[in-house]
């Protein structure tokens, strides 16, 4: 995200501070390892990961994470590292993150940060963020405060993507007409954009809709509540 | 003579080629998405009538994860209890032995004939081909089993096995195989399946069956259905055949009571199927009704293979009905004949290598996004996901350049500096195949080309304009400085 | 135990490798509340079934010969239950008895018209009737015959699966119960629902209020 994204990183700054929260940022992070993990490669997962228990391991402040599945995979540390100091340092990170609409709504109990997106969205429920997370009336509630914007839900919207990490890649085509079928329900609501908290997800179908030609946007939902 | 190993036939390692067919067969994706829609709705439904609903999951978890972790206990009590009551039990480590079993059974009742009803573990062993090869043609009595019989094909669902034909389909194909008129009205169909198979019934020396539930406690087995044929099958031929596989025991007659609140409802939407027959051994007397004789098979074939671990045992909780094939989002775009394998689907992939090997079907566990729709609606909570993980773990599927390129982008990834370096300069590259020159185009996309996951991302999707600035550099620039508003 | 068996449960245990099973929890029986008889009219009804209800044996007669002339049944398979023996004689001719010592032979119960036997239990919550496969010889004459008639009594019914499942265990489990919801159904064509496949297509109930339940 931080590569192909950045946007949604500043975004995401920019919203907290807003909501009054001191914001730092570890540049020694890197990744939290879940391309691999998920691909049974546990070794270089952990390899990768290890710069996040370095990172973050030893600090008391809420990881506030714009990404339902790096969050998850966060949450996850501790089966990667089962032993001794690293495993405490997983167990702490684990304890500490929040995906960003969990940590706005739960824990600063905040759903109104003076946005204003005029337009008509509908929100996709990101796999990790839906199921592992238990994610799925905060972003609507926050998507709910923001002025002159019209949420409307589409069939299917808690139906994966289709990104699934090198899924995507390796079975290329059923996970683009996975897409496909998302964004037929997505269309038929008449939508300009869809909105998920996950970076994967946006690339996935932000991917098919440009190759598409479609008017449809593909937006983060810290763009949108950063949006004055 | 060795039967052909049917539960994956030799295509399975070919997942993606059947993918790109599948996805180009509109009448099929049109069947799935309205079957697979309309089967989840129907168990949304019967949900909604009951509460209780996760409490009854996490008793059918908790019975299995114990009944499996002493799955000789139960077993040794369970087999010496049915045959107390007259039930002979027979054990087959394979494939090749149960289908030798069985026909050793249907040669010595002088059969001719033998219908079955509905059963995945006779698909499992191949046992229509092996009785074929053997002389012996056996008729499916299962309507959906019965039109895929005729058509050649396997199932395609665990449930509805020819929930991929069309009703002009099905009436194309009775025409064409029985010389009926053909017909598209669904209840005419039905009415054709019960005229001609009626008399098959009655001529029948030997009805084959599957079993859903074993029951330790008093040695019985029950089998659920909603047509009949299955009553018929082990009511009217003078010996039933039960196959079944040795994970489906369970401890006690009252275990049932949850079991059969979760199945129907998880399958088909029902609060309870038409028929449930609980067998407790054959007839007393040989004048009464009912078959003189009653075999089971316990197979094996590789499910002793799941027994090691904890979470592997969860694999074999599955009470086979079909809830994971109906919100998995692979499977609503590709069928159940993409993964070459009898059980299709999440529980699919996570059975099938234990049961046909790595080397045959390694693969299917990759066939996923591991989105965790199966797990969610689980009667018995496998944690689908996990196995999946588990089994891409362990698996050796990864080519050498997958291996190779993980490897590698570890050791990048694992530096932030250099990640950091080296993920400008790709996004440098590709932006400037996003750019109007023509030669700065070629760069680009020359680069992606040297990436095969780019190129295969790139097949139908279009990256996003390439930043600028990393968030890094964003960071380092300014960002980190600002407070808070007052 | 025969070797198979034996090498089966053998490696079974190897695999198993000395695990400490979790818990068994204790029997969850999932109980169902309600007015028994309106529950079961209701559920049977939910499922295409029909339900008469009648007071005394003689009132269930009248209901079985309106069916007959409604339906054209020119031919009743019948079970040898006792209750039923009154029933039998009154239909005369038509009827054909199956039992032990003069069994209908199946070509002949091919091509009768419907059947008639008693339920032992019948489940309220779902509108089930339980066969139970030594009290009478009811199992094919409840399925063969393209339509099928079940008596059964009020005090026979019980609130959920699971008390039937008491009842069957307290009684002695006959060699085959057979639990009956409706007629029988498939939807393997489209998902399309169409009642009356293999097993009868209609299901009528004659629910026998009287206590004492005897025919006159």
């Amino acid at each position: 995200m931080g590569t192909l994204a950045p946007q949604v990183g500043v975004a995401t700054v920019e919203l907290l501070r807003r909501a009054g929260c001191t914001v730092g940022f570890d540049p020694q992070q890197t990744c939290c390892g879940q391309p691999a993990f998920n691909a049974g490669h546990r070794r270089e997962a952990c390899r990768v990961a290890r710069g996040v228990l370095d990172a973050l391991g030893s600090g008391d402040e809420l990881i506030v994470v714009p990404s339902g599945s790096c969050a998850a995979m966060l949450v996850r540390l501790p089966s990667l590292f089962e032993e001794g100091q690293d495993h405490e340092r997983a167990c702490s990170i684990a304890e500490r993150t929040r995906e960003l609409s969990q940590f706005l709504v739960r824990d600063l109990q905040v759903t109104s940060l003076g946005a204003r997106w005029p337009g008509k969205v509908t929100w996709h429920d990101a796999c990790h963020t839906l199921r592992e997370l238990g994610v799925r009336s905060e972003p609507r509630q926050l998507l709910a405060e923001v002025s002159d914007l019209e949420q409307v839900e589409a069939v299917g919207c808690d139906t994966c993507c289709g990104f699934g990490g090198t899924f995507a890649v390796k079975h290329a085509e059923v996970s683009m007409a996975m897409a496909e079928w998302k964004i037929r329900h997505i269309e038929e609501t008449g939508v300009t954009a869809v909105v998920s908290s996950d970076v994967s997800c946006l690339l996935q179908l932000g991917g098919r809709l440009r190759q598409m030609g479609s008017k449809v946007q593909a937006l983060h939902l810290a763009e949108v509540l950063n949006t004055r | 003579m060795k039967p052909s190993d049917p539960i994956v036939d030799l295509e399975a390692r070919s997942f993606g080629r059947r993918s790109l067919e599948a996805l180009a067969n509109d009448s099929l994706r049109g069947a799935l998405d309205k079957v697979t829609t309309e089967f989840a709705k129907r168990r949304e439904q019967a949900l909604a009538q009951a509460p209780d609903w996760e409490i009854w999951r996490e008793q059918a978890r908790a019975i299995k994860a114990h009944t499996l972790a002493s799955l000789d206990t139960y077993l040794a009590q369970f087999m010496e209890r049915a045959e107390a009551r007259g039930i002979h039990v027979h054990v087959a480590q394979d494939r090749e032995e149960a289908c030798a079993l069985v026909w050793e059974i249907v040669q010595q009742a002088q059969a001719s004939n033998v219908v079955k009803g509905k059963s995945m573990v006779t698909e499992e062993i191949g046992l229509n081909e092996y009785l074929l090869s053997q002389g012996l043609a056996p008729v499916e009595t299962d309507l959906g089993e019965w039109i895929i019989q005729l058509a050649g094909e396997k199932p395609s669902h665990i449930i509805a096995p020819a929930i991929h034909r069309t009703r002009e389909e099905v009436g194309h194909l009775f025409h064409t195989e029985l010389g009926v008129p053909e017909s598209h009205d669904v209840e005419e169909l039905t009415a054709v399946a019960r005229r001609f198979l009626r008399t098959r019934f009655a001529e029948a020396e030997v009805g084959v069956s599957g079993v859903n539930f074993l029951v330790a406690e008093t040695g019985s087995f029950l089998i659920l259905e909603n047509e009949g044929n299955v009553r018929l099958c082990t009511s009217l031929p003078k010996v039933h055949i039960a196959v079944t596989g040795i994970e489906k025991v369970i401890p006690r007659l009252a275990d049932l009571d949850v079991f059969l609140s979760l199945l129907p409802r998880s399958a088909t939407g029902q609060a309870m199927t038409t028929y449930q027959t609980l067998f407790t051994g054959p007839k007393p007397d040989p004048d009464d009704e009912g078959p003189e004789a009653i075999h089971l098979v316990l197979l094996d074939n590789g499910r002793s293979n799941q027994l090691s671990t904890p979470l592997e045992r969860e694999a074999l909780a599955c009470i086979r009905c079909g809830a994971c094939l109906n919100v998995c989002p692979v499977y609503k775009q590709v069928g159940g004949h993409t993964y070459g394998s009898v059980y299709p689907g999440p529980i699919g992939a996570v059975i099938t290598p234990a049961l046909a090997g790595q080397d045959r079907a390694g693969n299917l566990p990759h066939a996923s996004s591991l989105c965790g729709a199966c797990r969610d609606v689980c009667p018995v909570k496998i944690n689908l996901p996990e196995l999946l993980l588990d089994l891409r773990e362990k698996g050796e599927e990864a080519g050498l350049s997958e291996r190779w390129g993980f490897a590698v982008w570890s050791r990048i990834a694992s530096r932030p500096r250099l990640s950091s370096v080296l993920g400008r300069g790709l996004t440098r590259a590709l932006g400037l195949a996003q750019s109007s020159g023509l030669f700065a185009r070629c760069v680009g996309r020359l680069t992606a080309t040297l990436f095969p996951p780019l190129k295969a991302w790139q097949r139908g999707r279009e990256l996003p304009p390439m930043p600028a600035r990393s968030f890094r550099q964003l960071w380092k620039a300014g960002l980190d400085a600002e407070e808070p508003p007052a | 135990m025969s070797t198979s068996q034996h090498s089966l449960l053998k490696r079974i245990r190897n695999r198993l490798g000395g695990t400490q099973a979790p818990e068994l929890p204790p029997v969850l029986r999932i109980v169902a509340v309600g007015q028994k008889t309106d529950t079961f009219c209701m559920a049977l009804e939910s499922v295409a079934g029909k339900v008469h209800r009648v007071v005394n044996g003689e009132d269930g007669l009248l209901i079985l010969r309106g069916l007959i002339e409604d339906r054209g049944w020119e031919s009743i398979a019948c079970s040898d239950a006792e209750f039923l023996a009154h029933w039998r004689e009154a239909l005369g001719s038509s009827c054909h008895l199956d039992s032990r010592t003069h069994p209908i032979p199946r070509e002949e119960l091919l091509e009768i018209d419907a059947g008639l036997c008693t339920a032992q239990i019948g489940i309220a919550d779902t509108g089930t009737l339980v066969l139970c496969s030594e009290a009478e010889r009811h199992r094919l004459v409840s399925l063969v015959p393209p339509a099928s008639v079940i008596v059964l009594f009020e005090r026979d019914l019980v609130p959920d699966f699971a008390t039937a499942l008491q009842r069957l265990e307290q009684d002695g489990l006959p060699t085959t119960t057979s639990f009956i919801t409706g007629p029988s159904r498939t939807a393997d064509i489209e998902l399309t629902l169409t009642v009356g496949v293999h097993g009868p297509a209609s299901v009528d109930v004659i629910l026998i209020g009287d206590p004492s339940g005897v025919g006159e």
